[in-house]
């Protein structure tokens, strides 16, 4: 152990692993740090449907991109709510319900405003190292793999 | 109430000059006393910052999130093209200065880049040759623990190999990016690295975390996991965090330094420092603003050793454009950074014309939004095929280049703005000039080139310029008053105890991250504090 530290490496290491569990647990932690559930508002909720449908996990993901969609909501949901909440709940409308990962999304008789939200939070989503790594098949960023030739292996 | 000390040597900032220095000055046994203005991070405020940037999808969380933008010198700056940068916000205030943060690049000058102003006409010559630094880059190297290889065909002479082989290169570099760059005449080769490829001095080797900034490894170099605890063994040194030098005092005839005049942040309690010797090691921003704050009403009334009026000229920086590919099939896994880089645009091309740059590419870096990109290409006809966006992003790779300026910039105090402390801000004005730009031209050029000698599907423009990474030329070191602020063994123009270390010494900066340099300037400087010349 680290000077002054209280806690080293080691355990540092490990509690990053633990991280990976926690998240996919699908809800926040209050300030105890117990489990709630997340409550949201239909702007909210909206939002969250369109990041759904737009990102990359399948149904069989469902608690992992519940989890990142209620993430999204709360921590980067303010690009878009409560300035663009009608464009949101309009989009929203359109999808299919339960709709997750999307193979395509027909922009043509969308409105200005609305193919603007659309591509702006899809830029936005798959620029996230997150969605970029599950997308690629990557271990969670911050995870040790301490595999040291993987990146020099031909992709599967 | 006012507390005073008393120390042989006073080292004000505790970034990598600061505690590299201190390291070698500890051993004699003198009194030393390090003021660094921030903290000192843990590992667990480490894993903290990267537990909650994983959990707010902040990917780029960072060690002063939580800091007083105003105690911590937040300034503005003028820019080319309406960008404006904003140095506040990639330097880094805490034990280990900006190197806790930093990506490892120890690439060294080269040997024509100290000598700018003779061989091409533009920027300052350094006062000191490659062959006097060389030695000192060496050092370095073994002091830091950098990872590296002896394949690149452009480097100046060496005089020792590397303390521990270079990463193995990824299989993007190695399949892809190699064949394509030799296609259009250039050699790739490894990147030297502050990051351990074997364990080296009780550090681990790289455990391909992929979250550099905070290296949970503990293999990439940080000044406060390494140095740091060095100097707590020693009793004779003393650590001050969250103290912030506010003025040094010049004596009643203007040739010295009497004392440093600090203030405790957290209850604002005035801390007086006497000392023989006084250094700054404040980095590129803070150390010139320094020297200017502690402007006397005698010799050094327009600031600490600015008899030429060269303190805050030739301010310069790195440009940082880069492009983006889809090389149209998956590129391999990553490490967490580049394991190639390319010196042939520093050493190949006239410099009188087009500015060097190194250049490094790598499956698409963390930091990058290639979302934009992936978007923009998987939109054809009114339809955005996001199943052909997600099979596109295992394909996309970023090349980043950095790029030499001119050091056109400007550095002065802000009478407009201050800090918490009621103390002028930094008010840097640095335009890039019709040269500087030519870089990002000749990049634009590339780009397309190298796509289709990759086989890429796509390749992106070439971005804006992002300097902010490397502030230096400030209180450049020289041969005379006229031409910088100290002399080639760092003592501040006409104060026989005043020494400054940090990327502000350069006369001008090549295409290479300062960082190594930066290291070897600061053993050396110790070397001549101990030992009466370098």
């Amino acid at each position: 152990m680290m000077k002054g530290d209280d806690l080293d490496r080691r355990e540092f290491v490990m509690m990053l692993m633990a991280l990976s569990a926690g998240f996919a647990i699908g809800c926040d932690t209050d300030e105890r740090g117990s489990a709630v559930e997340t409550q949201l508002s239909p702007d909210e909720e909206s939002l969250k449907r369109l990041v759904l449908a737009l990102g990359p996990w399948p149904e069989a993901e469902n608690r992992r991109a519940e989890d990142f969609a209620n993430r999204f909501v709360k921590y980067a949901g303010g690009f878009y709510l409560p300035e663009s909440a009608e464009t949101i709940q309009g989009l929203a409308g359109l999808l299919p319900a339960g709709a997750m990962a999307l193979e395509e999304i027909d922009l043509k008789d969308l409105s200005a405003e609305e193919r603007g939200v659309l591509i702006q939070l899809t830029q936005q989503l798959y620029s996230f190292i997150e969605v970029r790594f599950y997308v690629a098949d990557e271990p969670q960023w911050g995870v040790c793999l301490g595999d040291r030739t993987r990146y020099t292996q031909a992709p599967a | 109430m006012t507390q005073e000390m008393r120390a042989d040597y006073c080292i004000a900032g505790g970034g990598i000059a600061g505690v590299i220095l201190a390291s070698k000055l500890a051993a004699s046994g003198k009194r030393i006393a390090i003021l660094e203005h921030g903290t000192r991070f843990t590992e667990a405020d480490r894993a903290e910052m990267l537990r909650r940037g994983v959990e707010t999808l902040n990917d780029y969380a960072d060690y002063n999130d939580d800091a007083d933008e105003s105690a911590t010198t937040a300034h503005s700056s003028a820019a080319t093209e309406g960008q404006v940068i904003e140095w506040a916000h990639q330097r880094l205030f805490g034990l280990g200065g900006t190197a806790l943060h930093f990506e490892g690049i120890m690439a060294r000058p080269r040997e024509d880049d100290l000598r700018v102003r003779t061989l091409y006409g533009y920027g300052r010559d350094w006062p000191i040759a490659y062959d006097e630094l060389e030695p000192w880059l060496l050092r370095a190297e073994h002091e830091i623990g950098v990872a590296g290889g002896e394949d690149n065909p452009y480097a100046s002479p060496r005089s020792g190999p590397f303390p521990m082989p270079a990463h193995e290169l990824s299989y993007f570099d190695r399949e892809i990016m190699v064949p394509a760059m030799q296609a259009l005449g250039i050699a790739g080769h490894s990147c030297p690295r502050a990051i351990a490829s074997v364990p080296y001095r009780g550090r681990s080797e790289c455990l391909a975390c992929r979250a550099c900034k905070f290296c949970p490894s503990g293999a990439r170099y940080s000044p406060d996991r390494v140095h740091v605890p060095m100097l707590e063994e020693h009793p004779n040194v003393s650590i001050l965090e969250n103290v912030s030098l506010r003025r040094l005092e010049t004596s009643a005839r203007g040739d010295r330094i009497i004392a440093a005049h600090a203030v405790r942040s957290e209850d604002e309690t005035p801390l007086v420092v006497r000392a023989d010797r006084f250094v700054v090691a404040m980095g590129g921003v803070e150390t010139p603003r320094m020297l200017m704050l502690s402007a006397d009403g005698g010799a050094h009334r327009a600031g600490l050793g600015n008899m030429g009026g060269q303190l805050g000229r030739w301010f310069s920086d790195h440009l940082n454009p880069y492009v983006t590919f889809d090389v149209g099939r998956p590129v391999g896994s990553r490490l967490g950074f580049e394991t190639m880089i390319s010196d042939h645009f520093r050493a190949n091309g006239d410099r009188r014309e087009t500015p060097s740059f190194i250049m490094f590419v790598a499956p698409a870096m963390d930091w990058f939004p290639i979302g934009i990109e992936a978007t923009t290409w998987s939109t054809r006809d009114d339809v955005l095929s996001l199943a052909e966006l997600r099979g596109s992003l295992p394909g996309f790779a970023t090349m980043a280049t950095m790029t030499e300026m001119e050091g056109q910039g400007v550095l002065e105090l802000d009478d407009s703005a201050r800090d918490s402390f009621g103390s002028p801000l930094a008010k840097i004005t640095l335009t890039a000039t019709e040269w500087d730009r030519r870089a990002p031209a000749v990049l634009g050029e590339l780009a397309p080139q190298l796509a289709e000698a990759m086989g890429a599907k796509n390749v992106s423009g070439v971005s804006d310029f992002y300097p902010g990474y490397h502030p230096s030329g400030g209180t450049a070191m020289a041969s005379s008053p006229d031409d910088g602020v100290c002399d080639p063994n760092l003592q501040v123009f006409g104060l026989d105890n005043l020494f400054v270390v940090s990327n502000s010494v350069f006369p001008h900066m090549g295409a290479n991250p300062p960082t190594l340099t930066i290291a070897a300037l600061a053993l050396r400087l110790a070397a001549h504090l101990e030992g009466g010349s370098a």
